[in-house]
């Protein structure tokens, strides 16, 4: 699903000219779920961004369902992010002056879903979620915990091919914080390709293949089995 | 989608109360200047529009040298001009004056009246719409009425009625034989009732010489031909007809139709006439006004703007492409002008009376009438909300999301300067208007204050239409009365018209000599000064002199003007230059006669009146004039207030002046209150940190203050040389004006800057006593 060749990412002022990834070599199949781990400032972001098409490498090759979209312009990345990719964040990304309902509504909105459809979707991976009691709510109403489910929600409602998280658990309490670990072990169950960044080796063990990154560079790549001996 | 994005707006302005409230309402104080502008100047310009082919059709004006445009003609001249030049298809002619209505004996009204040739009523197309429409006035004594005047004054079909008119021949009964509507449209032409000019019995043959009575507007409406082939025609033919006199040369000139509304020169004009220049001024205040509110606009929402990074980046995350943005961001700002819209409507509403006295007109906000003021002024909204969506849809196009999602974007130092540009084009804007303020309030105290060279303090002026022996008699029955200092008759007083003749100097130069007839009491009325000589007595070789002003003297040359001699009246005296009307004007020779020569122009009767009896004696005078004069009411005024009149134009220009600078004053402030709550915002953490460091209250409040009070300096270095070029180019209007000195500038610079300062003060001030750990704790 994923497959990068040589994905470098170089950031450049007029002074300082800063290496974010050099030359990033990581195959992720459907199905998977993948945990990348590594220090702070050793480009964990940066990769995600890319991989989410946040962003555009500066060099190397990004292959996304089969397609090479490292040249990809702003509106062909659009494109393809709301058709296949979910995004969780460490911060939930929740806009504030939409309610519940209304932001896991957000994406089918861009997607053009006809309402009835629409409305189906949103009340199905509400009653999912377990916050459909909460649909009317603002964001700021809600803890934590409940602020991260809505938006898993919201990166689910639309059926991606594949979900993107940035340490989701990073403003959570561990009680929060397992229970969105939960929430995405049972979507990638059900089918759903996970890539989530973490600072937790407990949370990294929810995965099946953990990546470590060092200075922009794959240093060794984990495989559950390997990681339980 | 539209849904979402309007309850997100909605949502939006409920959150930013502070932001959205003065974005709001600035630019309606914007939009509602803009408004009701383009509904005075739409106004103005539909002048003559109703009339058909009125593009063809010309005023015919006299000209010559005593009197260089005269609106009116001699009688006939319509029916000579369209039988002897065949480029004219039709020519008509109307005498207009002010009647009185009478019921049995008693005054009614006053009404407007027009005394038409057969051609009028087809001339202005007028739709009639009871009547005879071959022949409306069959008779001298036939009247034809407005609907509205019949609705008011008559209450059944007044057809066949009798209606009582004093005319300049005295009382006379007419018939109503026809109901009419007016001229559609706005125009310079009204009436309520309409007689024929047969009733003056003019003498067609003896009409065409320099003595004839000017007192007919003339119009000729055109065939296809050149307008200068025409005009030829018609001097040729005035050249033929007049009876020259003196060399005068006299002639006749054409005025279009559609322009006098704006821009007639003539004397004795049609009534109601405007200027062109208040369209120009009221427009660029309009502008002033609109660019201050825009600018305020179009900051205010990119700056917030940067508020709403991390939600631009979460929307283009989830699939929102550019155009879903600038969509988002349009409609976002389509709501707030809209609401502004709205607002604006009201704020006019309540404006409207204010406006319409200041301007002296009548206009309503009826969007159908006015559906042109409305489109452009909508036009407008659309085109704000268009620029600052570009603006903003720009510096988000050339961002990442990972960018945007970090909430901090990298155009602080291009947007603040847009804001700090904004911010200086406002305030510059506020410094001119305050100055330019200043200068006329300044200029106009200057001419209320100025020494005229007589006394007008409790002087009051009758029109008198008393025969001579009746007003001496008059004259003597009040001079007695213990409220009256003094009473006088004269051809002129301050505020009236004065008559003049062209004298000729040594250099052969024309020069305007101003005449009036007086009585021995008119000097000591007006307490005007002697300088040599005397003033005039009973004697009765008095009535063959005259006396002077020193600026007769002057222009003519004269050393010992008690030896000379003006026209065989051998000079008595030299009075002290006085101002006889306005100070645009300079002074001017002038010569006083006593009531024995030749009239110099119409009678008036001036009364001192002692103080605090004011009221009293007036009411003494207007009973005495009731037994002199029953059947015409007294017509008074205070002179103070004729002489007010003359600059109504720049008491109306320092109204608005003063409107003007207050509000774009307000918005500039309202501005910078938006701009530095924002700017507190932003900067929590920086104060928090500056604060731990141990930065005073006053050094955080200064950050702030310094950076405001840099632009409004350049702000002032803008707006001082323009508001000095303007203001000078219009004190050359005057001849007796001031001087522009350097404190205006100051003080209208000083006023800015302080006020500024306040208010950037207020919200620096709370942002620098908060708790420093509140601020970094939220950071």
């Amino acid at each position: 699903m994923i497959r990068t060749n040589n994905l470098t990412k170089i950031y450049r002022t007029e002074e300082v000219e800063t290496t974010a990834l050099g030359s990033v070599n990581i195959e992720i199949n459907e199905g998977e779920f993948v945990s990348i781990m590594g220090p702070s400032g050793c480009g964990k972001s940066t990769l995600m961004n890319i991989l989410g098409l946040l962003d555009n490498p500066s060099g190397g090759e990004y292959h996304f369902i089969g397609t090479e979209v490292s040249k990809f312009t702003e509106r062909q990345r659009a494109h393809m992010r709301k058709e296949n990719i979910g995004f969780v964040f460490q911060s939930f990304n929740l806009i504030d002056e939409l309610t519940i309902y209304e932001n896991v509504e957000l994406p089918l909105l861009y997607l053009k879903t006809p309402s009835s459809e629409r409305k189906q979707m949103v009340e199905k991976v509400l009653e999912h979620m377990q916050i459909m009691h909460r649909r009317n709510h603002f964001p700021q109403q809600l803890s934590g915990g409940q602020q991260q489910r809505v938006a898993v929600a919201r990166a689910l409602v639309a059926n991606p091919k594949i979900i993107l998280a940035d340490e989701p658990t990073g403003n959570l309490d561990s009680s929060h914080g397992d229970e969105v670990m939960k929430m995405l072990t049972d979507l990638n169950e059900a089918g759903t390709t996970i890539v989530m960044v973490t600072h937790s080796p407990t949370y990294a063990e929810y995965g099946n293949r953990v990546i470590h990154l060092f200075d922009g560079q794959v240093v060794t790549e984990n495989y559950k089995e390997k990681f339980h001996v | 989608m539209l849904k979402n994005y309007l309850k997100i707006a909605f949502r939006n302005i409920r959150k930013n109360k502070i932001n959205s409230l003065t974005n709001i309402l600035s630019l309606a104080i914007g939009l509602s200047a803009t408004l009701l502008v383009l509904i005075y100047v739409f106004h103005e310009t539909s002048y003559e529009n109703g009339i058909k082919d009125a593009d063809k059709i010309y005023q015919v004006y006299h000209t010559s040298k005593l009197l260089p445009k005269l609106a009116k003609v001699q009688a006939h001249s319509a029916e000579e001009l369209k039988n002897r030049i065949p480029e004219i298809e039709n020519a008509t002619e109307f005498q207009s004056e002010e009647l009185k209505i009478y019921k049995g004996k008693h005054l009614e009204r006053t009404v407007n009246n027009i005394a038409v040739d057969n051609s009028f009523f087809e001339f202005f197309d007028i739709e009639i719409v009871q009547g005879d429409k071959r022949n409306l006035l069959p008779n001298l004594n036939s009247i034809v009425v407005t609907e509205q005047f019949a609705k008011s004054f008559f209450s059944s079909n007044p057809i066949g009625q009798e209606l009582k008119l004093t005319t300049s021949e005295g009382i006379k009964e007419f018939i109503v034989t026809g109901i009419i509507k007016p001229i559609k449209g706005h125009s310079q032409i009204k009436f309520e009732t309409v007689v024929s000019e047969n009733i003056y019995r003019r003498i067609k043959e003896s009409n065409y010489s320099f003595d004839a009575a000017m007192d007919m507007y003339c119009f000729v409406k055109f065939k296809k031909s050149n307008f200068s082939t025409i005009l030829t025609k018609i001097r040729e033919f005035v050249s033929l007809v007049y009876t020259l006199d003196d060399g005068l040369e006299m002639g006749y000139g054409l005025f279009p139709l559609k322009e006098i509304h704006l821009k007639s020169d003539l004397l004795v004009q049609l009534p109601g006439c405007s200027d062109i220049k208040y369209i120009y001024i009221l427009l660029s205040i309009a502008l002033l006004l609109l660019i201050t509110s825009n600018s305020n606009f179009i900051s205010l929402t990119s700056a917030n703007f940067i508020k709403k990074i991390n939600e631009v980046g979460i929307r283009k995350t989830i699939g929102a492409d550019k155009k879903d943005l600038f969509t988002q961001f349009f409609l976002e700002n389509i709501l707030i002008i809209f609401i502004s819209f709205i607002l604006a409507f009201v704020i006019s509403f309540f404006l409207l009376s204010t406006f319409n006295n200041l301007m002296q007109i009548q206009i309503s906000l009826d969007p159908f009438t006015n559906y042109q003021a409305y489109i452009i002024t909508f036009t407008i909204t659309i085109l704000i909300a268009l620029i600052s969506t570009v603006l903003v849809s720009r510096i988000m196009a050339k961002q990442n999301v990972s960018v945007l999602l970090g909430g901090k974007i990298f155009v602080q130092n291009s947007k603040s300067y847009l804001n700090k540009f904004l911010v200086t084009c406002q305030f510059a804007i506020a410094v001119l208007l305050i100055s330019t303020t200043i200068i006329i309030r300044e200029q106009v105290s200057f001419i209320k204050n100025k020494d005229l060279g007589y006394n007008i303090d409790r002087l009051i002026v009758i029109e008198s239409s008393l025969k001579s022996q009746e007003c001496n008699s008059f004259i003597n029955e009040i001079k007695n009365y213990s409220g009256i200092e003094n009473v006088s008759r004269a051809t002129w007083f301050p505020g009236k018209l004065i008559g003049h003749y062209i004298g000729e100097n040594e250099k052969k130069e024309d020069i305007p000599v101003h005449c009036l007839n007086v009585d021995n009491s008119f000097m000591n009325t007006l307490k005007i000064k002697l300088i040599n000589g005397r003033n005039f007595n009973d004697l009765p070789t008095d009535t063959n002199c005259c006396i002077i002003n020193e600026a007769y003297a002057k222009f003519f040359n004269i050393n010992n003007p008690l030896t000379e001699k003006v026209f065989n009246n051998p000079i008595i005296g030299i009075i002290k230059d006085i101002n006889i009307g306005s100070l645009k004007q300079n002074i001017e020779p002038m010569v006083l006669y006593t009531f024995s020569k030749r009239s110099y122009g119409a009678s008036f009767i001036g009364i001192k009146i002692k103080p605090e009896r004011v009221k009293e004696s007036i009411e003494f005078i207007m009973k005495m004039w009731e037994e002199f004069s029953p059947e015409e009411p007294m017509k008074y005024s205070f002179v103070e207030d004729d002489l007010n009149n003359y600059y109504t134009e720049e008491n109306r220009l320092f109204n608005a002046a003063v409107i003007t600078s207050i509000l774009s004053l307000i918005i500039s402030l309202m501005e910078i209150f938006a701009l530095t709550a924002l700017n507190v915002e932003k900067r929590t953490k920086e104060i928090g940190i500056r604060k731990v460091l141990g930065a005073s209250v006053f050094g955080v409040v200064n950050l702030f203050i310094r950076d405001f009070s840099k632009w409004i300096l350049i702000a002032n270095l803008i707006a001082w040389p323009l508001a000095y070029y303007f203001m000078d180019k219009w004190l050359q209007d005057f001849a007796y004006r001031i001087e522009i000195s350097w404190w205006i500038f100051a003080l209208s610079g000083g006023i800015a800057l302080l006020i500024a300062l306040v208010t950037v003060s207020f919200q620096a001030i709370k942002a620098a006593t908060a708790n420093p750990v509140e601020s970094l704790r939220y950071e």
